[in-house]
């Protein structure tokens, strides 16, 4: 008999990591090595058994899903990771993805569909909820095109524009601004001018307005 | 445990997964039989005072009442039913809560499935789950 695929179940409910464990292992072809609860505990059972899949929760009680799967792989390089979540939004498995996961699993899978998946992550194939990927490549590369733009704005703007934008997303007004900065009035309104030019906005609230939406409010803080 | 007695059990958890992992090991013993599986309170009080169990297995964190509610009720309608509260994280004020209100047991997620099965079977033949 050829040898069993060796997984790591990673599930901080015992009870379902026990039921997990058990529905694989009645496999032939796959072995349950270990179950973790918690990322410290995945990453060490990782080094230690180097699964060729590992089967990991999204939620940890010391840590997301993409820490773990970043930590698996600086100890097991070459473990599939597959997700099991029951969070099935574009958000959280994009992070599963961009941490390293083979494939993305919601809790609702039947158990035929995930003894498959091991099966497959174990192959080497990506596995992504049916209908699943052609949205994901589409928030992917919106994700992208606002990080890009993101970039060219914050780019353009000089430090100084940065901090009085920054000001402005506050809620302060020119005066505040002036006073904030130790500058004249009338430079602040030079300097809200320009920023306006940048940001392709009319009034000082569609500038704030475009630069939240940007993304830029987090960024500036 | 009576030789040939079977305790019946209801089980109540928002997570679809955590049911059928619970279902699934209570359902493994003979000594037990689940009949009932909720996804949050209102369900979980509606079938407990329908089945009137011996034991129900209850999540603390779910919609439309949490377990306390879940506890209360079927304490009301069904008095004979032990209650085993589970909960994700240890909390020390919702587990004063619940066992206040009449737990059996508290237990967190990190408990096996075996003693799980040994907390059931003390708790249905009058041991304190502890």
């Amino acid at each position: 008999m050829a040898e069993r695929i060796s997984v790591l179940v990673v599930e901080d409910h015992r009870v379902v990591a026990e039921a997990l464990a058990a529905l694989l292992s009645a496999e032939l072809d796959l072995e349950v090595r270990g179950i973790a609860g918690s990322v410290k505990e995945a990453v060490a059972a990782a080094a230690a058994l180097l699964p060729e899949v590992v089967l990991l929760d999204w939620r940890l009680p010391d840590g997301t899903g993409a820490e773990a799967a970043i930590g698996i792989h600086s100890k097991a390089p070459d473990a599939a990771i597959l997700f099991l979540s029951a969070d099935d939004s574009e958000e959280t498995m994009l992070a599963a993805l961009e941490a390293g996961a083979s494939g993305y699993l919601t809790k609702s899978a039947p158990g035929d569909q995930l003894v498959g998946a091991v099966r497959g992550a174990a192959a080497g194939e990506m596995l992504i909820p049916p209908g699943r990927l052609a949205a994901l490549l589409r928030s992917q590369r919106r994700l992208a095109r606002e990080e890009v733009q993101r970039s060219r704005l914050l780019g353009d703007l000089t430090l100084r524009e940065k901090e009085i934008l920054r000001l402005m997303i506050h809620g302060a007004d020119n005066r505040d601004i002036a006073a904030a900065l130790h500058i004249s009035y009338e430079t602040v309104r030079t300097h809200v001018k320009r920023i306006l030019e940048k940001l392709d906005a009319r009034t000082k609230l569609e500038a704030v307005v475009h630069a939240i939406e940007a993304g830029l409010a987090q960024e500036l803080g | 445990m009576t030789r040939g007695r079977v305790w019946t059990v209801l089980i109540a958890d928002d997570d679809e997964l955590v049911c059928e992992a619970l279902a699934d090991l209570v359902a493994s013993e003979p000594a037990f039989k689940v009949v009932g599986v909720a996804k949050d309170a209102e369900e979980a009080v509606a079938l407990g005072c329908d089945r009137l169990p011996d034991a129900a297995i209850v999540d603390v964190r779910m919609p439309k009442g949490g377990g306390l509610r879940v506890l209360r009720e079927i304490s009301a309608c069904s008095p004979k039913t032990k209650v085993v509260a589970l909960s994700a994280e240890p909390e020390k004020a919702s587990e004063e809560a619940m066992v206040a209100a009449g737990a059996v047991a508290y237990l967190t997620k990190g408990v096996h499935g075996g003693q799980l099965l040994d907390i059931l079977r003390d708790v249905v033949t009058g041991g304190s789950g502890r």
